[in-house]
């Protein structure tokens, strides 16, 4: 076949046409395939953070199990056996001794186990506030202030701004652990005089706890480093429990020389 | 007029799409925003001066010789512009893709510019469109666009491909290079053996070179929201 019998004006048409359609083509691919794998990478990226966030609940979960057991066992067990032993020695009365010094011992004995029986219930309170399943977060914290503030040098103030109705237990209980921990630190490492605690609930939803003290606080870059380096277990902690809740915590200092930690939580009823 | 006569005349100021939306949205000044507005100024300076060549001609008759007219071609400017084209796309690629890439681009450009400067010397001449150095130029830049879009599938760095000005700058340059390829390389045979349609074919050439400035467009669009 000669080549001007062949219709070369069409066959370039269709060339043309067809390197369009070519090009059109690729350019979608690309568009949709891209798309397609990234939504693919996040949908596993996602998965992967479900299931960190599962086993982090967990560990949470299995740290409070434990903590209700040494709770139990240290009201049930050794907490009955101290007041068997209190119930015994109460028997022995001063006039049954002669020795003074013997008297004396067994006052001194007395006081220690009084000491130790209310010892006992503070940890086993400490580590399962049992307030908390019965009459909620406020409740428990408003317990937990009047303990600490019985702490010689420590001023403790508890503010409450609008109804905080009650929400999942767990959850309550975590809100808990992260404000236990918080002030602990705050006691512990900032040498606090003075700490004010304040709740308020926004209409979005939110539970908003502001923790200001007049210690030797930390900056949020300080919280981060912390956070990331190999000591701060318990800055993790509270990460993995703000993680769980899905809230966030927030390191200030104001101009008053005071700091102010706030935590903002989603209640879930 | 016809209507082939307006599109010749306005087809130099096609490029006033991107130009005037880069004016509207004055964007970052990125070294791929000042190489394209570079090859839009000097597309609209060459498409101007060949058309001007070849609609003046006749009316240049009554004062210069016939001999002297026949010598005188547009041509040269179409082949300027190829090489010019050619260049500039090649330097925006830079700008996309990895610095690897700007080896390889400047020995590609380099021998592209050599044989462009051998083909208008001793092969096709300067007085015929050179449908060796466009199919060279034009095959290359296809090339390259594949590349640029493997890139993207491979990096993977955006969810929203078509947000990224580069994807459009590309896509507008795939679309131009592709569906022009096929005269382009036979556009001297067409002028011999198929004049009518080897005219009537610059329309679809505008019709691409809108296209693509459109594209050129949305992408600087794109950038000002970047």
């Amino acid at each position: 076949m000669q080549l001007a019998e062949i219709n070369i004006p069409w066959i370039l048409i269709a060339g043309t046409v067809g390197m369009l359609l070519m090009v059109f083509t690729i350019i979608f691919f690309v568009i949709i395939h891209q798309r397609k794998v990234i939504s693919y990478q996040l949908k596993l990226k996602k998965v992967a953070e479900e299931q960190q966030a599962k086993l982090t609940q967990a560990a949470v979960q299995s740290e409070e199990t434990e903590r209700k057991r040494i709770s139990a066992e240290l009201h049930d067990d050794v907490g009955a056996m101290l007041s068997s032993v209190k119930l015994y020695l109460n028997q022995i009365q001063p006039a049954h001794l002669n020795d003074h010094g013997k008297i004396n011992i067994l006052n001194d004995c007395k006081e220690l186990l009084n000491d130790t029986v209310q010892h006992v219930r503070d940890l086993s309170s400490n580590l399962q506030p049992s307030i908390i399943k019965d009459f909620g977060l406020v409740s428990t914290l408003q317990n937990f202030c009047d303990k600490l503030s019985h702490s010689p040098g420590l001023q403790i103030s508890l503010s409450i701004a609008g109804k905080i109705d009650r929400f999942q237990t767990e959850h309550e209980l975590a809100v808990f652990r992260i404000l236990q921990e918080l002030t602990n630190n705050i006691i512990k490492h900032a040498n606090a005089q003075c700490i004010n605690f304040s709740l308020v609930r926004k209409n979005n939803g939110r539970l908003h706890i502001f923790i200001e003290h007049n210690g030797n606080g930390l900056s949020q870059k300080e919280f981060e480093q912390k956070l990331y380096s190999m000591q701060g277990l318990g800055l993790k902690n509270i990460q993995n429990r703000l993680n769980i809740l899905k809230g966030n915590i927030r390191f200030e200092k104001g101009n008053d020389s005071m700091y102010t930690i706030s935590v903002q939580i989603p209640i879930i009823a | 007029m016809h209507i082939y006569q307006l599109i010749f005349v306005i087809e130099p100021f096609f490029p006033l799409i991107p130009l005037v939306t880069l004016f509207v949205k004055r964007s970052r000044r990125l070294k791929w925003i000042i190489l394209l507005r570079r090859y839009l100024v000097s597309y609209i300076i060459l498409v101007f001066l060949a058309n001007s060549v070849y609609y003046l001609k006749p009316f240049l008759e009554d004062f210069f010789s016939r001999e002297f007219l026949g010598k005188i071609n547009n041509s040269i400017f179409n082949i300027i512009l190829s090489a010019l084209t050619f260049c500039f796309f090649a330097l925006i690629f830079e700008e996309f893709l990895s610095s690897k890439f700007k080896i390889i681009n400047r020995t590609i450009m380099f021998i592209a510019v050599l044989f462009f400067i051998a083909n208008a010397i001793w092969w096709e001449g300067i007085n015929v469109f050179n449908t060796y150095s466009a199919a060279l130029a034009n095959f290359v830049l296809i090339s390259y666009c594949v590349y640029y879009y493997q890139r993207q599938l491979q990096s993977l760095q955006t969810f929203f491909i078509e947000k990224q000005p580069s994807f459009w700058i590309v896509s507008g340059i795939f679309i131009y290079c592709a569906g022009n390829f096929f005269l382009f390389t036979t556009y001297n045979y067409l002028t011999f053996h198929y004049t009518i349609f080897a005219f009537y074919s610059w329309y679809i050439n505008d019709f691409l070179i809108i296209v693509m400035n459109v594209f050129f467009a949305k992408g600087i669009q794109c950038n000002w929201q970047k």
